[in-house]
C-alpha cells in the first residue's frame, strides 16, 4: 500500500535528530542529559511506527522506499542498537568529553541513514542511505574531540569511507549504464559474461560489492575496522560494529540471493565470496590472537563475525543471518558496555592487564562479561553457539561443507583469545588499581538487557526465529 | 569480455611488470637534495602544508549546502505547473531543513570569526 | 518421584548458580552443605528413576520429558529434552554416586583452601554439566553438556592459578578438547544435514536402516570418535589429561577419572547403532582404543608421580572401554565403565589421602613404608590396585574379561592380544606404585614438627565405601560359565545399545579367564621382583637400555612434536598476520611517518602518515584482485 505512513519511522527519527540538535545549540543547562531522553523518545517514537506497520507491507516514492518485513525487522534491530548507544553514552559523553548533544543527534542520523539502506531495492535509495550513515559516523567517531585516538579514528574513517564511497559511485555508473535501470532485479538483464552478467556490469557489481565489503569490514577491504573501532568512542564503536554491518549484510543479501540461485553467476560470485569470508574469518581471528588491549582484540573479533556472517549470506540462509545479527547486537553490545562501564572522568580501562582480577574487584562486571565472550566464542548454551550452529547447518546444509570447516576451524581459534579476557580476570593477581565509577545506570540497563538477550535467545529462541522465518517467507 | 579480461591483463601486467622492474633496477641514494619538493629553484622557506583555519572549511561546507539548493529550485521553477502544491511543500520542507541548520550553525558561533 | 527425574541435572545446576553468586558471602560449612545435598537429592531422584525403570516391563521405552522447543532450523527441530533409558540410569547412578561420594571427600580436603566456595561452585557446575550430557535426548543438546564440562574442567584444573603449571594445564586442556569438539560439532552439523534430526532413536534409526550412505556413516561416526579422543584423552589428543593432576585430587578423582574423561566412551555406546553400522569406523575405535590403552600403560610404568601414574592408567583403561566398544562388545565397555569409575575414583582419592598425608608431596621416591602410618588407606588403595589389575573376583577382573573375551568372540585375536598384554603392564605399574609408596624404607623428607597421619573421616568413609564397591560391583556381570543369566548388565543393557557379539563356548571362555588371571598376576609377580625384592633392578635396566627409558620417560617426546608441529606454526602464522597488518602497517606507519614524511616535525602530525595510504592501497589491491577474479 502506498501511504504516507511508510516514511513515519524515518522522519521520526529525522525530526528527532533535528530538535535534539537545536535545544543543544539553544539549551543553558550544563546537565545535557535531558537531550539523551529526547533521542530515545524519537526512536521509541520510531519503533512503535515499525510495529504499526508490521505485515502491511507499506511504500512509498513510486515503491523505491519498502517497508516490506525483512526491512522492518532489521529497522527495529537499528532501533534497539540506537536506544543501547544512547544509554550507554548518556554518562560516558560527560565523562570523555563528548558533546552528549551532538552525540545523540548523530546517533539518530546515522539510525536515518541505517534505515534508507535497509528499506529499498533502489540503488541511488541505497547510496543515499549510505552516506547519510557513513556522515554521520565520520563526525560519530571523532567526538571525542580532546582525544587524539579518536579524532584519528574519524580521520581515517572519512578518508577510506569516501574512497569506499567512490568505488560503490563508479560501480552504480557502470550497473546503470549495463542495465538501464537501479533496480537490483534488473541486473542479469543481457547478460554475456561469464557470470551472466554484461562485462562491464560486472565490474560494476564487484566495485558495488567491494564498497559494501568496506562496510561490512571484510577482507582485503576491512583494514581501517580495528583502527576505527578502537579509537572511536566506545558507545560509537558498538553502533560501528553493528549498524553499518547489519545494513550492508541486509543489502546484499537482498541483492545476492536471487543471483545465487542463477547457476553462472554462482559459480563466478559464489567462490570469490567464499574466499573472501575464509580470508575474514582467519585474518580476523589470527590478528586479534595477538592483542593486548580488550577493545581491539573485540575490533577484530569483530571482523571475524563478518566473516561468519558472509557464510549465511553465501548460504542464502535468511533466517539464519538475521539471528545471527540480532545475537551479535546482543553479545557485541554487551561486550563493549562493560568495556566503556571500566572507565572514570577521562580514563578508560582497555588493556587486558587492567582486567587483571576483576573478578575479585567487580564480580558482577566479569561475571557479566564472561557471559558475552562465551557468547561471542559460541559457547553453548549462550546465544552466540545457536547463531553460529544455525549458520554452519545452513552452509552444510546448501552443499558449502568446505566453507563450514573453515568456518568451524576459524571459531575453533577464535576460543583462545576470549579465554585469554576471562583467565586474565579471574586467574591473575591485579597489578594497578583500575577504579572505575559505578554511578552509571543506564550503563547497568544496557548491560542488563544484554545478558537477558544473550540468556533468553540461548535457551528460548523459539519466538524471534518463528518472527524471522515469517519475515522471510514472503520476501524471498 | 574477452577484450576486457585481455586489456586487464595486458595493461595490468605491464604496469606490475613497470613498477617491479623500476623498484628491482633503480639506485635508491636518498640524500636531502633528492628529499626537496622542487629539485631546481630556491630552497624551501617553509613546510608545503601550511595550517588552514578551520572556521574557513566551516563556512565553505555552509556555503556549498547553500549554493546546492539553487540546483533544487531551479528545476521546481521549471516543473511548478506540473508539481504544483506538492512540489511547493516538498521544497518547503527543504528549505526548512536548511534554515535549521543555518540557524544551528549561526547558535554555534560559526560566524564569529575569531 | 520418578517422574521428577529430570530434575536431576537441574538440582545441583541451581546449586551451582547460587554458590557462584552468593558464594563468597556464604560461610564455609553452609556452602559445603549445600553443594554435597544438591548431589544428594539429585542421587535420589536418580534412585527413584532407576528403581521405576527396572519395574517396567522389557522394552518399554524409558523416561522422557521435554521441557521447551529449543532450536528449530528449516527441517529440524531439536527440543530441550531430557530421557532416562537404561544406559543413562548407569551413567546417571555413576555421577551422582561417585559424585556425591567426592563432594563430601573435597569437604575434608579443601577445607583450608581460600577459593572453598569457587571450588564447590565449579565441582556443582560440572555435575550440572555431566549431568546434561548424559541425559540429552538428542546429540545437539549432548554437545552442550560436553562443552560444559571442558569449561568446567578447564576451571578445575587451573584452580589453583596461582601456580604457572596449573594456569598452563588448563589451558591445555581446553585447547586440545576444542580441537576435538570442533570435529564433533561438523559431525553434528553433518548429520544434521543428512539425517534431518538430531535425536539419538532417529539417528540409530537411521543408521540402522541403512538410509545413509556408508561413506558419511563412516565419515560422521569418526568425526565424532576424533571428539571423543579429545574429551576422552586417546590417541593422539591425550596429551592434556597428564597435565591435568595440576588440579585438586578430588577433581582429578571426579573429572579425570570417573566421569567426564569417560564420556565419549558413552557417547559411542548412546551412538550404538550408528558404530555398529559402520565397520570401518569401529575399526578405528577398536585400533586407537587398544593402542591408546598399551601405549599409555607403557608410560606408566615409568613416571615417579604418583598422580601421573593413575593419569596414564586412566587413559590406558579408557582405551580398554573403547576397545570393547570397538569389537561390537558395547555392554563390556560400560561395564568397564562403571567399575574403572569406583576403582580409579577410590585409587585417586586414596593417593589424595597419602599426599594429603604427607603435606603435598606427590613424588613416589619420596614415599615408601607408608603402611603402618595410614591404617585406612592403605587397605583400601589395596583394594583398588587389585580391582585394576584383574585380579578374581574383584570387580575389574569381571569387566577387564568381558573385554577381552568379546574381542576374542570377535575375532579380533591381535586386539585381545593387545588388550592381554596391557592387562600384564597394568598390573606392573600399579603394584610397582603400591611397592614404592607403602612398602620399603621410609623415604619422606618431612620436616619434624609434622608427623604423618591418617585422613579425618570425612575422607576415609567414602574411601571405605568407594572400596567395597570396587570389590563388588563386578557381580553383576559374571561371565557366561556362571550361567547364561548371569550377566544382569549386559541384559539390562540390552534394551538401550546394540548387543554384543557372539558368546563362546564355556570351556574357550574359562581358558580366557585363565590367561588373563595369569596375566594380571604376572604383572604382580614383576612388580614384586623389581620392586620389592631387589629394588636395584629398575635402575640397571634403565642404564642397560638407556634409550627404551628415556623415551618412556619423555612420554615419547609427543609434546615436543605437538609443539613443534601444530603449536609454534599457528602461533608463528599468528604474529606473520600480525607483523604484517598491523605492526608495519598500522604501528610502523605511526611511528614511523613522521620520520618518513619529514615536513611533519614532531610526530605528532599522526593524521597525516602513511598508514591511510596504505590501507588506500590495500583496498585498491583487494578490489582489482576481486575484480580480476571475477572477470577471469
Amino acid at each position: 500500500m502506498t501511504t504516507f505512513m511508510a516514511l513515519a519511522p524515518l522522519l521520526t527519527v529525522v525530526f528527532g535528530a533535528l530538535v535534539v540538535l537545536l535545544l543543544e545549540a539553544f539549551m543553558k543547562r550544563a546537565n545535557r542529559e535531558p537531550l539523551g531522553y529526547v533521542a530515545a523518545l524519537a526512536l521509541l517514537a520510531a519503533g512503535f511506527f515499525v510495529i504499526r506497520s508490521w505485515n502491511r507491507d507499506l511504500d512509498y516514492f513510486g515503491g523505491r522506499l519498502v517497508l516490506d518485513r525483512f526491512s522492518l525487522l532489521l529497522i527495529a534491530l537499528f532501533v534497539i542498537l540506537g536506544l543501547f548507544v544512547l544509554l550507554m553514552g548518556l554518562k560516558y559523553a560527560a565523562r570523555q568529553g563528548m558533546n552528549l548533544g551532538e552525540f545523540c543527534g548523530l546517533v539518530l542520523l546515522a539510525v536515518a541513514g541505517l534505515m534508507i539502506m535497509v528499506s529499498s531495492t533502489d540503488w541511488l535509495v541505497v547510496f543515499l542511505g549510505l552516506e547519510v550513515l557513513s556522515v554521520a559516523s565520520y563526525a560519530l567517531s571523532g567526538l571525542k574531540k580532546t582525544d587524539r585516538t579518536s579524532s584519528e579514528a574519524a580521520a581515517k574513517y572519512f578518508l577510506m569511507g569516501s574512497f569506499a564511497g567512490a568505488f560503490f559511485v563508479f560501480g552504480l555508473a557502470l550497473v546503470f549504464g549495463t542495465s538501464g535501470s537501479l533496480d537490483f532485479s534488473t541486473l542479469l538483464a543481457g547478460g554475456v559474461s561469464g557470470a551472466g552478467l554484461a562485462p562491464a556490469g560486472a565490474v560494476g557489481l564487484g566495485l558495488i560489492l567491494a564498497a559494501l565489503s568496506f562496510k561490512i569490514a571484510i577482507a582485503p577491504f576491512h583494514m581501517w575496522a580495528p583502527d576505527v573501532y578502537e579509537g572511536a568512542p566506545t558507545p560509537v564503536t558498538v553502533f560501528l560494529t553493528v549498524g553499518p554491518k547489519a545494513a550492508g549484510l541486509a543489502v546484499l543479501f537482498r541483492l545476492l540471493v536471487p543471483l545465487l540461485r542463477n547457476e553462472p553467476f554462482a559459480a563466478v560470485f559464489g567462490s570469490a565470496l567464499s574466499l573472501m569470508a575464509v580470508l575474514t574469518m582467519f585474518a580476523g581471528n589470527l590478528a586479534a590472537l595477538r592483542q593486548r588491549s580488550v577493545k581491539r582484540m573485540l575490533a577484530y573479533s569483530s571482523i571475524a563475525h563478518s566473516g561468519y556472517l558472509i557464510v549465511a549470506v553465501i548460504a542464502g540462509d535468511g533466517p539464519s543471518l538475521v539471528f545471527y545479527l540480532v545475537v551479535y547486537l546482543f553479545m557485541n553490545a554487551g561486550a563493549f558496555s562493560v568495556l566503556a562501564a571500566m572507565s572514570r572522568k577521562g580514563v578508560e580501562y582497555t588493556a587486558l592487564d587492567d582486567f587483571a582480577g576483576l573478578g575479585r574487584r567487580y564480580p558482577w562486571l566479569a561475571a557479566c562479561l564472561s557471559v558475552f565472550l562465551l557468547s561471542l566464542a559460541g559457547f553453548p548454551p549462550t546465544a552466540g553457539f545457536l547463531a553460529k550452529f544455525y549458520v554452519f547447518s545452513g552452509a552444510v546444509r546448501e552443499g558449502h561443507v568446505a566453507l563450514a570447516v573453515a568456518a568451524v576451524l576459524a571459531s575453533l581459534i577464535s576460543v583462545a583469545y576470549y579465554l585469554k579476557v576471562i583467565v586474565f580476570m579471574y586467574m591473575k593477581e591485579d597489578q594497578g588499581e583500575a577504579a572505575i565509577d559505578q554511578e552509571n545506570p543506564a550503563l547497568y540497563l544496557v548491560i542488563f538487557l544484554c545478558l537477558f538477550g544473550v540468556v533468553q535467545l540461548g535457551l528460548w529462541p523459539g519466538n524471534l526465529l518463528a518472527l524471522i522465518r515469517q519475515a522471510l517467507s514472503a520476501a524471498f | 569480455m574477452l577484450e576486457l579480461t585481455l586489456s586487464f591483463l595486458v595493461f595490468g601486467l605491464l604496469a606490475a611488470v613497470m613498477i617491479v622492474i623500476n623498484y628491482l633496477l633503480g639506485p635508491r641514494k636518498p640524500n636531502p637534495a633528492r628529499e626537496k619538493p622542487f629539485e631546481c629553484g630556491s630552497p624551501p622557506l617553509q613546510a608545503g602544508i601550511g595550517p588552514v583555519n578551520i572556521p574557513f572549511f566551516l563556512v565553505a561546507l555552509l556555503f556549498l549546502l547553500l549554493d546546492v539548493e539553487i540546483a533544487f529550485f531551479y528545476p521546481l521553477a521549471l516543473a511548478f505547473r506540473d508539481r504544483g502544491f506538492g512540489g511547493l511543500a516538498a521544497l518547503g520542507t527543504f528549505i526548512l531543513v536548511l534554515a535549521l541548520g543555518f540557524v544551528y550553525a549561526w547558535k554555534k558561533g560559526i560566524f564569529r570569526w575569531s | 518421584m520418578a517422574e521428577l527425574f529430570w530434575l536431576i541435572p537441574l538440582i545441583p545446576g541451581a546449586s551451582a548458580l547460587l554458590l557462584v553468586l552468593f558464594g563468597a558471602k556464604l560461610s564455609r560449612r553452609w556452602v559445603a552443605w549445600q553443594a554435597c545435598s544438591a548431589v544428594f537429592l539429585s542421587f535420589l531422584l536418580s534412585s527413584a528413576a532407576f528403581a521405576h525403570l527396572v519395574r517396567l516391563p522389557p522394552g518399554a521405552p524409558g523416561l522422557t520429558k521435554t521441557l521447551f522447543a529449543w532450536i528449530s532450523s528449516g527441517p529440524f527441530t531439536s527440543p530441550i529434552a531430557f530421557a532416562f533409558d537404561h544406559l543413562t540410569a548407569v551413567m546417571t547412578l555413576v555421577v551422582t554416586g561417585v559424585g556425591l561420594l567426592i563432594h563430601v571427600y573435597s569437604t575434608a580436603y579443601m577445607a583450608e583452601d581460600r577459593s572453598h566456595a569457587r571450588y564447590f561452585a565449579h565441582l556443582n557446575l560440572f555435575t550440572f554439566f555431566m549431568l546434561v550430557l548424559v541425559m540429552a535426548s538428542d546429540l545437539v543438546l549432548m554437545f552442550v553438556g560436553w562443552e560444559g564440562v571442558g569449561l568446567c574442567s578447564y576451571l578445575l584444573i587451573g584452580f589453583w592459578f596461582e601456580r604457572p603449571a596449573a594456569a598452563k594445564a588448563g589451558m591445555k586442556a581446553f585447547v586440545v578438547n576444542r580441537v576435538g569438539d570442533a570435529a564433533f560439532i561438523l559431525g553434528i552439523l553433518f548429520l544434521l544435514a543428512n539425517v534431518g534430526g538430531s535425536s539419538f532413536s532417529l539417528i540409530n534409526k537411521a543408521a540402522g536402516g541403512g538410509l545413509l550412505p556408508s561413506g558419511l556413516m563412516t565419515l560422521v561416526a569418526i568425526l565424532l570418535f576424533i571428539g571423543a579422543t579429545g574429551k576422552s584423552a586417546q590417541i593422539p589428543l591425550y596429551v592434556w589429561l597428564p597435565d591435568a593432576m595440576e588440579g585438586p585430587t578430588p577433581v582429578s578423582a571426579l573429572i579425570h577419572a570417573a566421569t567426564m574423561v569417560t564420556a565419549g566412551v558413552y557417547m559411542v555406546c548412546r551412538l550404538s547403532g550408528l558404530y555398529a553400522a559402520s565397520g570401518p569406523a569401529s575399526t578405528v575405535v577398536a585400533w586407537i582404543g587398544a593402542a591408546t590403552a598399551l601405549f599409555a600403560a607403557a608410560m606408566a610404568l615409568v613416571q615417579n608421580d604418583i598422580k601421573k601414574v593413575l593419569a596414564y592408567s586412566t587413559i590406558s583403561q579408557i582405551g580398554y572401554m573403547f576397545l570393547g566398544c570397538g569389537v561390537g562388545a558395547y555392554a563390556a565397555g560400560m561395564f568397564h565403565l562403571v567399575t574403572h569409575a569406583f576403582f580409579k575414583s577410590l585409587l585417586f582419592l586414596a593417593a589424595g589421602s597419602v599426599i594429603h598425608a604427607l603435606a603435598g608431596e606427590q613424588d613416589m621416591r619420596r614415599m615408601g613404608g607408608l603402611r603402618k602410618h595410614l591404617p585406612v588407606t592403605f587397605p583400601v588403595f589395596l583394594v583398588g590396585a587389585l580391582a585394576i589389575s584383574g585380579v578374581p573376583f574383584l570387580s575389574g577382573f569381571f569387566s577387564k574379561d568381558a573385554i577381552l573375551t568379546g574381542a576374542f568372540a570377535g575375532g579380533q585375536y591381535a586386539l585381545w592380544g593387545a588388550g592381554l598384554l596391557g592387562a600384564v603392564l597394568t598390573a606392573f605399574y600399579m603394584f610397582r606404585l603400591v611397592y614404592m609408596t607403602f612398602y620399603g624404607k621410609e623415604r619422606t623428607a618431612m620436616e619434624p614438627g609434622h608427623s604423618i597421619h591418617e585422613s579425618p573421616r570425612a575422607m576415609t568413609i567414602p574411601l571405605v565405601i568407594l572400596a567395597a564397591f570396587s570389590a563388588l560391583a563386578g557381580y553383576v556381570g559374571l561371565p557366561v560359565f556362571f550361567g547364561e543369566k548371569a550377566d544382569l548388565f549386559g541384559r539390562y543393557l540390552a534394551s538401550s545399545v546394540k548387543s554384543g557379539s557372539p558368546h563362546l563356548a564355556v570351556p574357550t571362555e574359562g581358558l580366557l579367564v585363565l590367561l588373563a588371571t595369569a596375566s594380571a598376576l604376572l604383572g604382580i609377580a614383576l612388580a614384586f621382583v623389581f620392586y620389592r625384592r631387589t629394588p636395584a633392578l629398575p635402575s640397571r635396566l634403565a642404564s642397560r637400555f638407556p634409550g627404551v627409558y628415556r623415551l618412556l620417560v619423555g612420554k615419547y617426546y609427543i609434546d615436543e612434536v605437538y609443539d613443534a608441529v601444530v603449536v609454534r606454526p599457528l602461533v608463528r602464522g599468528a604474529e606473520k598476520v600480525y607483523e604484517r597488518f598491523d605492526l608495519k602497517v598500522i604501528d610502523g606507519a605511526l611511528n614511523g611517518s613522521a620520520a618518513a614524511a619529514g615536513l611533519a616535525g614532531k610526530g605528532l602530525n599522526f593524521l597525516q602518515s602513511g598508514l591511510v595510504r596504505d590501507y588506500a592501497l590495500a583496498f585498491l589491491i583487494g578490489a582489482i584482485t576481486f575484480l580480476g577474479f571475477l572477470l577471469l
